[in-house]
Formats: structure tokens, sequence, C-alpha cells
């Protein structure tokens, strides 16, 4: 009865079981190309204790879930391959990224008048595109960075969603970074990077922007308060962490720079929710 | 023979003409789709939907008919729709992805496949209800379901109680279960006026 009650809570969901179960198999993957899996794990503990597996009905959330599993695949593919983080292949999954934000808000454009429609579908692929885009770049030099960035996208993605209204995106979007942060956590307690994996970033730099694209679309999130999203991996691009010679100095540094954007979306999320309530 | 096939269907024509179809376009004012959950094992949690709109065509002299109810699903209410404090209301919340997911799915709809008669009386409904796009049979018991005239404006009505129980998860909606639970008791109330 206890463990069931600890099952349910929102927390435990959340947070404690996603991090618990990327940690075990972070450290499992640690020498390995392959931390992406121990990263998506993370949702797929989230989704075993929340919503489960089942597609049917194919909402928007169905299919956000999808294009994670999707596009890590395909990452882990290439990677297998020996692609690595080259242009077209960051390219190709933050192209994938964007299309894929579209088709998961299609039922909600097909609703919409035409010129509406066609604003809101490309704003969504634009900026899932950009956010995918800039996290994997941002991330391919080092897992590290990759998973310090995961963390706070999806951590941010989360409490953008939990002011839109939607706790379900909330809990797939806090998993995601919890999750991150554990496989970050691995890296530093071993002292070192991972084998270079790009694949890393890809579950959060997918999901985190259509988190935020369906917490706007079908939720109560203001579409602006996404503006400063794609900016936190470019800022933890921009951080100088050369000079820095332990691998939890760069996490910290990283982390530091991706949350000033991150913080900027979610305060202007807060904002607009006091705003709304004192306004009605 | 000739003779015989003709006074067969003289017999017969006058029972045709009564066994009629009437239909009745749902008045969204006195339609009112409710539902009750029990939140977190402790109270119930009473909600309705308006603006309800549909049919009901009922032929008494076969014992047939039909009955079709469309509820926008942003209508829902219950009780807290705004909080001064700014975090999310029960409505605003019902209305998302994690509930209703009224963006994707605008409409939900109750359509009957055959009325069960008691006598004269409809008793029951079977039916689908399509709720965030999944089809599922449901059966309504129809209490007080009857027609007349209206005692004031003297229009043909009809209408009644559709009273059954769901579980939410089979359409999808599995969010906070069983926290919230999973079954889910409906009454609707209908009521339509002769087209």
């Amino acid at each position: 009865m206890l463990v069931n009650d600890l099952l349910n809570n929102p927390a435990v969901q959340a947070a404690a079981v996603p991090f618990i179960v990327a940690l075990l198999l972070g450290y499992a993957l640690a020498g390995t190309r392959y931390l992406a899996v121990a990263v998506v794990s993370g949702l797929v503990a989230v989704l075993a204790l929340t919503i489960g597996f089942s597609i049917e009905p194919l909402t928007a959330v169905k299919k956000l879930i999808l294009a994670t599993f999707g596009a890590t695949a395909i990452a882990l593919a290439l990677e297998a391959a020996g692609i690595g983080a080259r242009r077209a292949a960051t390219a190709a999954v933050a192209l994938a990224a964007g299309l894929a934000a579209v088709w998961a808000v299609l039922r909600v454009l097909q609703q919409m008048e035409a010129p509406g429609a066609w604003a809101v579908g490309l704003a969504a692929f634009a900026f899932t595109l950009a956010t995918t885009g800039g996290a994997i770049a941002a991330g391919a030099t080092s897992s590290l960075r990759a998973a310090v960035i995961g963390a706070c996208l999806g951590w941010g993605s989360g409490v953008l969603a939990l002011l839109g209204a939607s706790a379900l995106l909330a809990q797939l979007g806090l998993a995601l970074g919890t999750a991150s942060a554990a496989v970050a956590l691995v890296q530093m307690s071993r002292g070192r990077d991972a084998p270079l994996g790009w694949t890393v970033a890809v579950p959060v730099a997918v999901a985190a922007p259509l988190i935020g694209v369906l917490a706007s679309a079908a939720g109560e999130l203001p579409w602006y308060c996404l503006i400063p999203l794609p900016l936190a991996p470019l800022a933890a691009r921009l951080m100088p962490t050369d000079a820095l010679r332990r691998p939890w100095q760069h996490a910290f540094a990283t982390g530091f720079a991706t949350l000033v954007p991150v913080a900027g979306a979610v305060g202007l999320a807060w904002l607009s929710a006091a705003h709304s309530s004192s306004a009605g | 023979m000739a003779r015989s096939s003709s006074l067969l269907i003289a017999l017969v024509m006058p029972f045709g003409a009564i066994a009629a179809p009437e239909t009745y376009n749902l008045d969204p004012a006195h339609t009112t789709p409710n539902f009750s959950i029990q939140h977190v094992g402790m109270s119930t949690v009473w909600g309705h939907f308006e603006r309800a709109t549909g049919k009901v065509v009922i032929d008494r002299a076969v014992k047939s008919g039909s009955i079709e109810v469309k509820i926008p699903t942003a209508t829902i209410s219950t009780g807290d729709a705004k909080r001064s404090d700014g975090t999310r209301s029960r409505d605003e919340h019902l209305r998302t992805p994690d509930f209703f997911n009224v963006a994707e799915f605008p409409e939900m709809v109750f359509k009957s496949t055959k009325l069960n008669f008691a006598g004269d009386k409809v008793q029951s409904v079977d039916g689908t209800l399509t709720l965030l796009g999944v089809t599922k049979p449901v059966t309504l018991s129809a209490n007080s379901f009857n027609c007349g005239a209206n005692p004031m404006s003297k229009k043909e009505m009809c209408g009644g109680d559709l009273v059954g129980t769901i579980k939410r998860s089979n359409f999808g909606m599995k969010f906070a279960v069983p926290a919230i639970s999973d079954e889910v008791k409906l009454f609707i109330a209908v009521e339509g006026y002769k087209e």
C-alpha cells in the first residue's frame, strides 16, 4: 500500500523514479556512446507510472512521445553507424523535430482559420527546429554539456507546461530533465565525459520544444513565453568553459548559462498567469 | 389472388401511416450532460457541460428510434472557473491534454444504436460515446423518459434522464487514475421539441 501511494505521487513519478532509473542505466552505459538510452529511460519510467504506452488515442501528447523515441532511435542508429554529430545529421534531426511539431498540433491547426493555422504551424516548426538544432549542436563536443543542457531544458519545459495548466506535460518535461541530470551526475562522478555521444542531447532537444508547443497550442501557456527557450543552448555555447578543469565546474557553468534564458521564459509565464488572475 | 392482395394492402396501409418516426430537436437550455467523479477516494466532484445539441427520433408504433447528443467539451464546468491567486483552476485543467484536451477534441458525442422499450416507455438506450476521438459502447438507463405536450407552450416534446457509468481510461483519459476515479457517472438530462 505504501509503495502504491509512493508510486502514485506525482513527484515520485516525474523525478525520483526517472532519476534512479537513469542513474543506474547511466552507470551501466557510462563507457559507451549510447548514454541517450539512460536519458530516454526517464521518459519510459514516467510513462510506465502515469498514462502507459498505448498510442490510442493518438493525441498530440502521444505524438510528442513517439517523436522523442523516434528521434532518439534515429540518432543512436547514426551514432552506431559512426556518422556522429555532423551538421547534416544535426540538421536532419532538427528538421524532423520541426515537422513532428506540426504533426503533433495538426488537429488543433485543422480547427483554426487558414491564416492563423499557417502562422501557428510555421511558428511551431521554426521554434522546434531552432531549439532542437541548437541543443544538439551545443552538446556535440561534450556529452556532459549535452546532459546539463538537457536537464535545464527539460526542467524548464516542465515548469512552463505546469504554468500552462498541463500537469502531464509537466511530468514528461521534468522526468526528462531529471534523467539528463542523472546522466550528468554519472559523468561528473567518473571525472570525465563519456566517449563522445552527441545523442545524449537528442531526447530532451526534441521533447522540450514539443512540450512548449503543446503547452501553448493545447494549454494555457502564452506563445511569447517560449521565445527565450531557443536562446538557452546558445547561451551554453557562449559560456567559456575551456579554462575550467574539473567536470563539475563545466557542469555548473553550463547549467548557469543555460538557466538564464530558461528562467526568463518561466518568469514571463509566471507574470502572464499573475496578470491573467488579476484581470479576471 | 389479386383481389386478396389488394385487400391485404388496404388493411395494412392505415397502420403504415401511424408508424411514423417523430423527430425532436434537443433544447440546449434544457439538455444538460452532468457527471460525477470521486476525488482522492473522498468527496465527489460534480460537473456539467453546456450548450449540448442533438436530436431524439422516436417511433412508438414500431418501438424504435435514436438519440444523438453532441457536447462541446470546452463548456465543462465544475464550479471552479477562475482563481484569484493566479493558480490554474480545475476547469482550466480539465480542458488541457491531461483530461478533455478541448483544443484537439472540441466535441464528444453520444449516439444511440438501439432504444429498448418497456411497453410504450424507453427503458434504456444502447449506443456509443465518442470521447477524445475514441468510440466505445455505452448503455444508459432512461429514467422518466416521456413524451407529451409542454404544459405552458403546449408544444410536443420528449425528454428524460439518461444515466450510466463509464471508465474514462477506456477512452485514453488516464491522467491521475486512481487518485481521481476511473469510474465516471453520467447523468444526461435531455429535452427536445418536435420538429
